[in-house]
């Protein structure tokens, strides 16, 4: 690599080397055209276009809208699989037969700041304060208009925010919360009976 | 040859205006970014800095900006009905400009961050070292020049209890006794969701002196914070030292943060609760110091009480993603 000082010269200094220099140095100045980048050379310069196509990313529990209907990208909590009425995320029956995936129906309303959320609401089990895998309805999806789950037992988390238009029944659009699969605690409130789920808080993280 | 012909010079010409660049455009397809995405731009409007957001959310909200009116997304201002020269907080899916005003200047024209004086004569100043991208593409160590260099930071807080404690002394049938009161209390002012601040230097939260909680002289500041993100400006060649950040400057973003998050506490008293512990001392009369000294210098064991007891209620917040 030439070093700009190399280029500067002194009056009295034969032009030719450093002519050769100035060349050399110039061919840095050829644009190259990487991934996904067009040139539009002219003699009096050059455009570059960058087309930047995005690979789209599949993560787990990705939300996508169709009208009123979403539909929810696979993905578990606590090696769950998650079921929309009954159905399980990834289309498979109990008898491990493939099928349709669900999609979920956005009935009701936003709330009054015009949003409501895709959530994943887990079940526990009042004894062992564990999802039950057995249990049908442990793991749901569902469309709701509030974060705060009905009841203690039920925990309630965000998989995508949805934004509502003013006149409440058109959705503008899903705004991605949840990324990864999930794992789930429930911790029992301090001093209280394990096995009293009435007080306690439910803990998701990604995995 | 001794000469350079005229067309071999017009070929070089010919080359390097052909390779200048003399615009490039962008086509985006609506790429992945991730949750807290810094994207700053100067504003021609508003003649300054600023920063958009991707949304991020912390507990299923996304997190708000405090501006004025005047600066915020026409869908705050209806969702709000607010008027000019009110102080408005935006969320982050409005998609509000978020103000840079708090820079420090790094390298060249830096101020020391902190002086000593060796011996008798000397001096000794220490500076913020420049990051080695930015000594790559110019700016200069403090005594060396160079290009100019800016930064500010960008910093997450959620507002929380915050955990006060203070001591009542009685005298007993028996004594004297102390007790040691634990109060959780939510700060005037608290907000709800969580929420972006900048500032020019992001210092995390000292731990509190143990002995300070214990003498009953401490409150907690009341919110947890994580820093998300650092914005540089780099100026252009030739700028003089103390400019302020203009248009030619060119932003780089350092991101600490890539997803959204929960935050929790580590449990949750009711507001205003106060709990306490009380200790007999068996001192008859005393002064409130001189009681606390006995308390926490002489009797390990009831000091070792009163720690255990505000371990176990002092209101902590934590973040992760999820």
């Amino acid at each position: 690599m030439i070093h700009l000082r190399d280029l500067y010269v002194r009056p009295g200094e034969p032009v030719m080397p450093a002519w050769k220099r100035l060349l050399e140095w110039s061919k840095q100045f050829r644009l190259f055209a990487g991934r996904g980048v067009r040139l539009q050379r002219t003699p009096n310069g050059t455009y570059v276009i960058a087309d930047l196509k995005a690979n789209p990313w599949n993560h787990p529990f990705k939300v996508r809208l169709a009208d009123r209907e979403a539909s929810i990208g696979f993905g578990t909590v606590q090696d769950v699989v998650p079921r929309i009425e009954g159905k399980r995320l990834d289309g498979m029956d109990d008898k491990g037969r493939e099928g349709e995936t669900p999609t979920l129906r956005l009935t009701g309303e936003p709330n009054e700041e015009l949003r409501s959320w895709i959530v994943v609401e887990v079940q526990i089990d009042p004894k062992s304060g564990e999802i039950d895998p057995e249990n049908e309805e442990a793991v749901t999806i569902r469309h709701v208009r509030e974060l705060r789950p009905s009841s203690a037992e039920i925990g309630r988390h965000p998989l995508a925010m949805l934004v509502w238009a003013p006149n409440r029944t058109t959705i503008v659009r899903a705004r991605q919360i949840t990324h990864f699969h999930l794992r789930h605690l429930f911790v029992a409130q301090q001093g209280s009976d394990p096995q009293d789920t009435r007080g306690g808080r439910h803990l998701f993280w990604a995995t | 040859m001794k000469t350079i012909l005229a067309a071999t010079w017009n070929a070089l010409i010919d080359r390097l205006r052909r390779e200048q660049v003399l615009g490039c455009t962008v086509l985006g397809h609506g790429g992945w970014k991730h949750p807290w995405q810094v994207t700053p731009s100067w504003s021609f409007e508003r003649e300054e800095w600023v920063a958009q957001i991707h949304p991020g959310f912390v507990n299923g909200l996304d997190a708000e900006v405090r501006l004025r009116t005047e600066e915020a997304p026409l869908e705050t201002v209806v969702r709000l009905g607010a008027r000019n020269g009110e102080r408005v907080d935006s969320w982050l899916s409005e998609g509000p400009q978020m103000p840079l005003r708090q820079w420090r200047s790094i390298g060249a024209d830096a101020a020391p961050e902190s002086v000593s004086v060796s011996g008798f004569e000397t001096i000794v100043e220490s500076f913020e070292p420049v990051p080695e991208f930015f000594l790559a593409l110019g700016a200069g160590a403090t005594e060396e020049g160079g290009r100019l260099l800016r930064a500010t930071e960008i910093v997450l807080q959620q507002d929380r209890l915050t955990t006060g404690t203070d001591w009542t002394f009685g005298a007993g049938l028996d004594g004297t006794f102390a007790q040691f009161n634990v109060t959780y209390r939510l700060p005037p002012g608290s907000r709800e969701r969580a929420y972006l601040r900048t500032t020019s230097r992001y210092e995390p939260p000292t731990p509190p002196d143990p002995m300070d909680r214990l003498l009953g002289r401490w409150g907690d500041e009341g919110f947890d914070a994580l820093h998300l993100a650092t914005v540089f400006l780099l100026a252009p060649e030739d700028m003089p030292a103390g400019s302020e950040p203009g248009p030619d400057w060119t932003p780089h973003v350092k991101h600490r943060v890539f997803w959204n998050l929960v935050h929790a506490v580590r449990f949750e008293p009711p507001v205003g609760r106060t709990e306490n512990l009380t200790l007999f001392t068996g001192l008859a009369g005393g002064v409130a110091d001189g009681l606390i000294n006995q308390l926490l210098a002489d009797n390990n064991d009831r000091s070792a009480a009163a720690s255990e007891f505000l371990a176990n209620r002092t209101v902590e917040g934590r973040f992760w993603s999820i």
